[in-house]
């Protein structure tokens, strides 16, 4: 009797320290993400405020202007080309996610995969090919545009995006099938299934947190690149968000750093959006997805 | 049989192709251009004057582009311009590719220290005839800066020299007289009492950490960069720019902030609130101080740099933005007149509307393009630029060697000797090689 | 006399050797159209692009220089780097070559004739191969079966085919013109289209001992690129993973909201970013060190970026604002990571008594490590090369009395651009950029073989 009664009493502690202690962890985890988030922000408020402010500069914007306004975006709209440059950024960015996911996939794919001959060599060389610091490479790449006629194109600024990132992608696809149960894709193959067929309809969907991933990280790159498309773009109706928004800034005569910052907010947006569409693939299970598959 | 087949029919495609190509046509080593010396200008080609082709011209700034070309059209009405957007700091790289490519610009515009590698590298053409009609338009510091051997390979378009400006308002209430100091003197006296580092309110600001900024003070105590015009010395190691650095080093009594942290921005916007009695900047800053002065109810002047007390009237360096013929252009004449076009009074009131640059013509020209006569700013630094001092074809090298001997001195990072030292060791080294 | 006699009669070679000299013949003379048509497709497309691009006619006296088209003309040009100087008139540059073009032509020429020679060694093997099988009594093929065949036997190849194309012209093409610069006198004195380019040997190698002043700042620089590219990579990968995991975890509210905003540092343009903290770390004007005065922690005012009596103030700021900038992409990439590892892992471990840590040390982070370890490599390298953060952070500052053209935050590869970009010095920095590639590299791959993910390879 004795016994008895004592036994859920200590159950109960035992459950009201776990409480507790899980509470306590909670608490700790949210204040955790509190002020990693006050940190985020905090310099990004900023940028927001500098693109409010009334003045040109960057010295006096502060996170709150006093007589916020929304003339610069006004400005980068009506009176610059703003508009023309971020569609053509757009088309870059889409062009150079859409290509890059396609040879990752397919790449990441082959090399996880499939056993053949100079597979070592070839994961060995990209990776090596990365460490030679790129110089002169623009008087390069020029000529060879000026070769297969793609100066002065997007298309071509699109190409040269995927290609950068190749090798970085390759390895991260590799890395990530390699990791996926080997378990499908055999079962599939004796059952008579062709390589592009275990590619589409079983390797493909387990692939998606990743490519997903690769998505996001090639539709953000080409934005504010500005090196490359510098020496390849010249007409007045090709010029990109990076090319218009520089020039904002290094022209000392007219330096507008407070529209250049309503620029920058303007292009992240599609960026955080994608993100918050995609994000569910991110981070949804793979084996979610294999069960589907 | 089937195999003889295939081999004639990729035989025949051969010669096919073949026969294509024709031999190379050996383009006519064409005569000269012709100069019509009554309209004292080029004649221009037939497929140009006819606007049967177009120009094509290198702008950095489309509102500049859209308002030259207009303006050119008034003008020439059937010559047809097109303009592409490259800046001028990689206009000269981008024409050495461009061009061979065919599809560079007629007519470009560039800084003049970038000139120089052009003239090296040919892409940038002798101006030919219009020299004398150019040097009779502006003084020998311009013509000079982008010659070479005599022959003007760019027309000078814009002119920029740093220059004091004060706040008249200001200066009034702390000194009773809106009048600027003629002398550093003057201004360190202000700054005893007006200073207060811990409130950031400083009597002066400007960047400490260029040799472009510094050169008025070393100028001003008897040093000049190149003393005989010799590319091959900069005058580092003169016992004079000793004298002229251990004064500059004086003035962080007055002005004490790291050199780096003295950024441009810093500098601008505080005058532009009407916090600072003097700044020394150039005339970009105007797009700045022109709302700020009038939001803040204040004045400002522009005047000549401030000197030492019994030294030589402060000197500084010249910058310009030039207008250069491609060497790669196959309308040579119509390249040339539009290249002359942006120095004529037409031209010059275009710049000068469009982008607020001052148009590098003598001040009788300038005083007939509408608003500059009666703009004191504009007075101010012209009156500057008289003083400005002409430097050959400046390799880069010299602005980093010099900013690094400056900053050494003015952060306190060795002494004078040592400064003096490694900036001419280093020029040396590079120059050298 | 039948044909079949005859065509046993024909030894392998023949037909080897008839499609060294016209790609597909070989594969005629076996009988094989189909694969015949494939072979010479490739063989007329290039012989089509010479002539088409060069001056080929009847009666010509040849040149290279005057009559060669894309690949004889390139080759040319990448051999001598052009013979004929150019003159500045009144009418602009005569006529000539421009070594630099040549030299970038030629290498574009290169690579597309190593693109094509893989294909005339196909077909050479392939008639070789199918002739010796034929003599050894096997069966015919058809063309159709071949391709079919081959799609199993090289559908890697042919998969991976476009990826290699985009890397050899993007990838291998700059890389090799940045490598051969280093043995040519392209500099400020010899620049084209006016001035042709010489080969000069090893020249450069010996200009760039001859400034002994220039070895000391290279080893400080080299010591402070390393120090940053390792803890630059560490403290990302480090924080990344923390914030990944945590947000994991089935404890967090809002988990959407909260990746949401910590991805925001990787949506605005990095640039942006570093113009901005750079005002704010401003010493003498930024707000944070005019808040630590004001608040009474600091006597004076700390400045960051411009001390030179402490330019690990200024390292260690770089660092922190690049951990800013950098964590939330290996957050998202490892959150990605994370969705890979089964649940019944954790759930077996949680049978076997393993807490949260030993979870992580167990299970996580082996997982995560498999995946992310070379791309750790390739973050290691970027960030050894990263130009872009320093310079507009802090250009390089503070100033170091004891180096040349570099300050404290300098790494080697905005040295290398200072120096030599900006004063046109295209050879002294070929050079330079060789000599660091064969340091990372070096230490890269040393690093590499010591990874798991290299050894399965």
């Amino acid at each position: 009797m004795n016994h008895q009664q004592r036994a859920p009493q200590r159950r109960d502690r035992i459950v009201e320290r776990q409480r507790r202690r899980n509470l306590l962890a909670t608490v700790f985890l949210h204040l955790e993400l509190a002020v990693v988030a006050v940190i985020v922000v905090f310099p990004l408020l900023w940028v927001v405020g500098a693109s409010l402010g009334p003045g040109g500069g960057l010295a006096s914007a502060t996170p709150i202007p006093t007589d916020a306004s929304f003339d610069n975006y006004v400005h980068l709209f009506t009176e610059t080309d703003y508009g023309r440059w971020y569609l053509n950024s757009l088309y870059v960015a889409v062009l150079n996610m859409i290509g890059s996911v396609l040879l990752a996939a397919l790449c990441g794919y082959v090399f996880a995969r499939v056993r053949f001959r100079g597979r070592k060599a070839g994961m060995l060389s990209i990776l090596i090919l990365q460490m030679f610091p790129t110089f002169l490479t623009a008087i390069a790449v020029y000529m060879l545009f000026l070769n297969f006629g793609l100066l002065d194109s997007l298309t071509g600024l699109a190409l040269v995006s995927i290609a950068a990132a190749l090798p970085y992608n390759i390895w991260l696809m590799k890395g990530y099938t390699d990791n996926l149960p080997a378990s499908l894709d055999e079962a599939a193959a004796i059952d008579g299934a062709g390589r592009l067929l275990i590619f589409r309809r079983i390797m493909l969907p387990l692939m998606r947190p990743m490519l997903t991933f690769v998505a996001i990280t090639q539709f953000t790159m080409p934005w504010m690149d500005f090196i490359l498309p510098r020496l390849l773009l010249q007409s007045p109706d090709k010029q990109t968000v990076a090319l218009g928004l520089f020039q904002m800034i290094t022209d000392q005569y007219q330096n507008d750093f407070t529209s250049f910052a309503a620029g920058a907010v303007v292009l992240a947006v599609p960026i955080t959006i994608l993100y918050i569409v995609l994000q569910r693939y991110l981070v949804t299970g793979a084996a979610a997805g294999a069960e589907k598959g | 049989m089937r195999s003889k087949g295939a081999l004639a029919v990729a035989a025949a495609a051969a010669l096919t192709l073949a026969a294509c190509g024709g031999p190379a046509e050996e383009e006519e080593a064409g005569s000269d251009i012709e100069w019509d010396a009554e309209a004292q200008q080029y004649v221009m080609e037939e497929e140009i004057a006819s606007g049967e082709a177009a120009l094509k011209v290198w702008f950095e700034e489309d509102y500049l582009a859209e308002a030259a070309i207009a303006a050119f059209n008034e003008e020439y009405p059937d010559v047809k311009v097109e303009y592409e957007l490259v800046s001028k700091v990689d206009a000269v790289d981008k024409m050495a590719l461009a061009g061979e490519a065919g599809n560079g610009a007629d007519v470009y515009m560039t800084v003049y220290d970038r000139l120089a590698t052009a003239i090296e590298d040919g892409t940038a053409a002798p101006i030919g005839e219009y020299q004398n009609v150019l040097t009779e338009r502006m003084s020998e510091t311009f013509t000079g800066v982008v010659s070479q051997d005599g022959a003007m390979y760019a027309v000078p378009t814009t002119t920029e020299s740093i220059a004091l400006m004060y706040n008249e308002t200001l200066l009034e209430e702390l000194t009773g007289s809106p009048e600027p100091a003629a002398t550093w003197e003057e201004i360190v006296a202000l700054a005893e009492d007006y200073n207060d580092p811990a409130a950031n309110r400083w009597t002066i600001r400007f960047l400490s950490g260029e040799i472009y900024y510094a050169y008025s003070v070393l100028s001003s105590l008897g040093w000049e960069a190149y003393p005989k015009g010799n590319v091959d010395n900069p005058g580092f190691d003169e016992p004079v720019l000793a004298e002229g650095l251990e004064y500059y080093a004086s003035l962080r009594d007055i002005w004490n902030v790291p050199s780096a942290d003295a950024t441009w921005e810093t500098i601008e916007e505080a005058f532009a609130q009407g916090e600072t009695p003097y700044v020394i900047t150039g005339p970009w800053s105007f797009s700045t101080f022109d709302p700020g002065a009038e939001e803040h109810g204040f004045t400002y002047g522009v005047t000549t740099l401030p000197a030492v007390d019994g030294g030589e009237p402060a000197g500084s360096l010249a910058g310009m933005n030039v207008t250069a013929v491609s060497g790669y252009t196959e309308y040579p004449a119509a390249a040339r007149v539009f290249a002359n076009f942006m120095a004529s009074d037409a031209g010059a009131a275009v710049v000068y509307g469009a982008t607020g640059q001052i148009p590098a013509l003598n001040e009788d020209l300038l005083s007939g393009i509408e608003g500059i006569g009666d703009d004191p700013h504009v007075a101010g630094i012209v009156a500057q630029s008289q003083q400005a001092h002409l430097l050959p074809q400046v390799p880069q090298y010299f602005w980093e060697t010099g900013n690094t001997m400056i900053v050494d001195v003015w952060d306190g990072l060795s002494s004078v000797e040592d400064a003096q030292a490694k900036a001419a060791d280093g020029y040396a080294e590079l120059h050298g090689l | 006399m039948s044909t079949t006699a005859q065509r046993s009669a024909l030894s392998a070679p023949v037909p080897g050797i008839a499609s060294a000299l016209v790609w597909g013949a070989g594969q005629l003379i076996n009988r094989q159209a189909g694969k015949a048509a494939f072979f010479f497709v490739f063989f007329a497309g290039a012989i089509g692009w010479e002539v088409s691009s060069g001056n080929y006619y009847a009666g010509m006296e040849f040149t290279a220089r005057s009559n060669g088209g894309f690949f004889v003309k390139g080759l040319w040009g990448l051999f001598t780097l052009g013979s004929q100087p150019r003159q500045m008139t009144i009418n602009g540059l005569t006529e000539g070559d421009n070594s630099i073009v040549l030299m970038a032509n030629g290498l574009i020429a290169l690579l597309t004739l190593a693109l094509l020679a893989v294909m005339w060694i196909w077909s050479i093997r392939d008639a070789v191969r199918y002739r010796a099988r034929l003599n050894a009594g096997g069966e015919r093929e058809r063309s159709r079966d071949y391709f079919r065949q081959l799609w199993d036997g090289a559908f890697a190849y042919i998969v991976l085919s476009p990826g290699l194309v985009l890397i050899v012209f993007m990838s291998v093409l700059p890389v090799l013109f940045g490598i051969l610069v280093a043995f040519t006198d392209y500099n400020r004195d010899n620049l084209p289209p006016k001035n042709l380019v010489n080969w000069v040997g090893l020249d450069n190698f010996a200009t760039i001992l001859s400034v002994p002043a220039w070895t000391g700042t290279f080893f400080g620089v080299l010591v402070w690129t390393f120090v940053w590219a390792i803890f630059a990579t560490a403290s990302t990968y480090a924080f990344g993973f923390l914030q990944a995991v945590l947000l994991s975890s089935r404890r967090v509210r809002f988990p959407r909201v909260w990746r949401s905003i910590f991805l925001l540092p990787w949506a605005v343009p990095a640039i942006v970013s570093a113009l901005v903290f750079r005002s704010m770390f401003n010493g003498q004007f930024g707000p944070i060190s005019q808040f630590l005065v004001d608040i009474g922690l600091t006597e004076e005012r700390i400045y960051w970026f411009t001390d030179p009596s402490m330019p690990n103030v200024a390292r260690g700021v770089a660092l922190l604002i690049n951990l800013w900038l950098g964590f939330p992409f290996f957050m998202a990439l490892i959150g990605g990571v994370l969705t890979n590892i089964p649940a019944t892992y954790y759930e077996a471990a949680r049978i076997d008594g393993a807490g949260p840590v030993h979870q992580l040390r167990y299970i996580t982070l082996p997982v995560v490590h498999r995946t992310v370890a070379p791309l750790l490599i390739l973050a290691f390298v970027s960030n050894f090369n990263n130009f872009g953060v320093i310079y507009f952070l802090t250009e390089g500052g503070p100033d170091n009395a004891d180096y040349r053209f570099a300050g404290s935050t300098d790494l080697l590869i905005t040295w290398l651009f200072k120096l030599t970009l900006d004063n046109r010095l295209y050879n002294i920095g070929a050079v330079m950029s060789l000599v660091i590639f064969v340091i990372v590299g070096t230490i890269s791959v040393w690093n590499l073989n010591r990874s798991k993910a290299i050894r399965e390879l």
